[in-house]
């Protein structure tokens, strides 16, 4: 629902004041205005070119087949499903809201599921457009993150981090503007609000769009990296630290004996995570700022909701749901599940892919872990993202 | 991220404006309205003695519209800016702010219009007064002063014609939606809904609101009781034959509340905020609110 409640706009800018002073000098210099001035403005942001604006969140899968290089995109409103693209030797699949991205040893395969959400903090809009596959970019192995924000996409490889152009890569084309040399742990770069979070082992470094560097933020071994509603989220060794758009930083202290954390996992545009160690999983809620452990063995992969739940989490055959991180769980089994895939969670429906055959499980999450849907997919489901928000 | 790009749209968009506003080679637009309603109703009451520009697109968003630098510049040097006020143009608000600093005349019409407040507010102004003919009424009165008084060249007693013809049209739309109304029962005046807009036709003719959160999307493909208990029971409190939802698959909604909860009822969407382009239904503010009456009655005394 698209509803204004009057709270004011405001955000942190870079680079803007000086573009709108070189705009200034020039619409005066000129004594005939450019005929198409208007086109170099800003679009008026309810309008965007081939895709439609709907009343619901687009939520859309994008699964890989690792065994006949398929990647598909699967209509969660409609259930209608549909090929777009060949990615031989896909190895891992990562989302960034709008686009999944299927690397291999030597590739990238970009798919946009043609599903996504623009939010305005106090309304949104959602919009609907064709899947379809926009290019690849020449670069493989292990693929730790994809973030973006409304300029730039950051995809975080092992020893390099590669900036895409947003604005063309919402236009349909692949536009490589940086590759930047990486060290550090296992946390990805993050593009937010005009600047690049990157990790290193002392910390997050804060870079402006110029390249400057603005602050480094504490954060010892970085591991693991995620965008909530407040920030960018990063897991260090003893705390999860929060960065808004904004600068303002949060730290949150982990539990003793989580481990270093492996995965940030939780709904798009939710205020709340839950940070997997080899030691334990923990549901931290970015706004009351608290770490709570779940009471479970740590699962292969868990997922929250919201700030406190629902947390759902894969198990032997199944998967568990939790209201909050201290209730008791509710089992699914899962027919003929033997490895439970992921878990990708909405606000409202919660999806586990099974690797072996060609099926999703649609799960409702509030509704004591019900199997909502069986989704046949046009392939085998090997790996599975979830986009739209 | 998207707030850091807009706010850096309007800070463009201001500076511009501002640098723009004295250079004294562009030329200058008589009237800009901001709301594509406002701009139909401005149109009618202004005639063809002078030029109306019309920033929002038909199918837009009010509260998300932007505008171009050169729309900007173009309303701080009009002779007068009409704009909605109370909130509603939150993507335009600094450059109307703007375009009154640069000394652009600038009416906000639902300010002086008795404004309700919005549901489950006591102080919060509601923006959507034209869901009420009669404060459109008042709105061309507020309108036709200001041109009067500030668009140059105007004739007054040709604007007090073209004023007088369209407040006749307006007059017959409120007997044609009184005489719409006086077909639906007294005890189903009632319109269950996640549009958030009419609260002054609820007030003028005598309906009462439910709001109700409609569900959507996946949770329709397999909804389950909880997805829609509260609709269910809004709609069951009402007791109404129709809601009135913005949903993508309104007759999915209806199917799945009629198999969850025996609850017989259409879903059918209103025009809200926009004006549609030409041959969809809501192209001029009087034909957008001939079809919601006609949508709203035709709902209402639906046979179960």
């Amino acid at each position: 629902m698209r509803r204004a409640l009057g709270v004011p706009t405001v955000g942190t800018s870079f680079v803007p004041i000086a573009l709108a002073l070189t705009l200034v000098v020039a619409g005066c210099a000129s004594t005939e205005p450019a005929p198409d001035a208007g086109a170099e403005s800003p679009t008026p942001h309810g309008y965007v070119e081939g895709a439609e604006e709907t009343a619901d969140t687009q939520y859309r899968l994008v699964v890989a087949d690792t065994t006949d290089a398929r990647v598909s995109v699967v209509d969660l409103l409609t259930g209608e499903s549909s090929s777009v693209a060949d990615a031989p030797g896909t190895t891992d699949l990562v989302r960034d809201g709008r686009y999944a991205y299927a690397v291999s040893a030597t590739t990238t395969t970009v798919v946009d599921s043609g599903g996504w959400t623009v939010d305005h903090a106090d309304h949104v809009h959602y919009y609907r457009a064709a899947p379809r596959s926009p290019g690849t970019i020449d670069r493989g192995g292990r693929l730790l993150g994809v973030h973006a924000d409304a300029t730039h996409t950051a995809l975080t490889y092992d020893r390099s981090v590669v900036i895409l152009d947003r604005e063309e890569q919402d236009r349909g084309r692949i536009v490589v503007l940086d590759r930047l040399p990486r060290t550090g742990a296992g946390a990805a770069t993050v593009p937010l609000a005009g600047s690049l979070l990157t990790p290193t082992d002392d910390g997050i470094e804060i870079r402006e769009s110029d390249g400057a560097r603005a602050q480094t933020v504490d954060c010892r071994s970085p591991s693991a990296s995620t965008v909530a509603r407040r920030g960018a989220v990063f897991a260090c060794a003893d705390a999860v630290v929060v960065i808004s758009a904004r600068g303002r930083v949060t730290t949150i202290g982990l539990p003793p004996g989580t481990g270093p954390v492996e995965r940030l996992a939780h709904r798009p545009g939710a205020n709340g995570v839950v940070a997997t160690g080899p030691g334990r999983a923990v549901l931290v809620d970015l706004t009351a700022r608290t770490a709570t452990p779940l009471p479970t063995d740590v699962p292969a992969t868990a997922a929250t909701a919201g700030e406190t739940g629902p947390i759902v989490a894969t198990a032997a055959g199944g998967v568990e749901v939790r209201r909050t991180a201290t209730s008791p769980a509710t089992r699914t089994p899962l027919p003929g599940v033997t490895d439970v895939g992921t878990v990708q969670i909405d606000t409202a429906r919660t999806y586990v892919n099974d690797p072996a055959s060609n099926r999703v499980f649609e799960i409702d999450h509030r509704d004591d872990g019900r199997i909502a849907r069986v989704i046949t997919t046009p392939g085998r489901a090997s790996l599975m993202v979830e986009t739209g928000r | 991220m998207t707030r850091a790009r807009l706010l850096s749209a309007v800070v463009a968009t201001l500076l511009v404006a501002a640098g723009l506003a004295g250079c004294s080679d562009r030329p200058s637009s008589a009237i800009v309205v901001t709301t594509n309603i406002l701009g139909d109703i401005t149109r009618e009451i202004v005639g063809d003695q002078a030029a109306v520009t019309v920033l929002m697109p038909p199918g837009a968003d009010p509260h998300s519209f932007g505008i171009s630098s050169r729309q900007g510049a173009e309303m701080s040097s009009a002779d007068l800016v009409i704009s909605n006020g109370l909130g509603l143009e939150e993507g335009v608000a600094r450059a109307v702010d703007s375009a009154r600093a640069d000394g652009a005349p600038v009416v906000t019409v639902a300010e002086n219009l008795d404004p309700l407040p919005v549901a489950g507010s006591d102080d919060v102004p509601d923006p959507h007064f034209w869901t009420d003919p009669d404060r459109v009424v008042r709105a061309t009165q507020i309108i036709a002063d200001s041109v009067a008084e500030h668009v140059d060249g105007i004739d007054r007693a040709e604007l007090d014609r073209t004023l007088g013809a369209y407040r006749d049209r307006l007059d017959a739309l409120t007997t044609s939606m009184e005489t719409s109304f006086a077909r639906i029962g007294v005890d189903r005046r009632k319109l269950v809904t996640n549009h958030h807009v009419f609260g002054y036709l609820a007030q003028r003719f005598g309906f009462e609101v439910l709001g109700a959160v409609v569900p959507g999307g996946t949770t329709l493909a397999s909804p389950s009781a909880s997805d829609l208990a509260e609709l269910a029971a809004a709609v069951r409190q009402a007791d109404v034959p129709t809601i009135f939802a913005d949903s993508s698959q309104p007759d999915r909604l209806a199917r799945v509340l009629a198999e969850q909860t025996g609850t017989d009822v259409a879903v059918v969407g209103l025009f809200t905020e926009s004006l549609t382009p030409p041959g969809q239904g809501a192209a001029t503010y009087i034909e957008m609110m001939r079809a919601n009456t006609e949508r709203i009655t035709t709902g209402l005394t639906r046979d179960r």
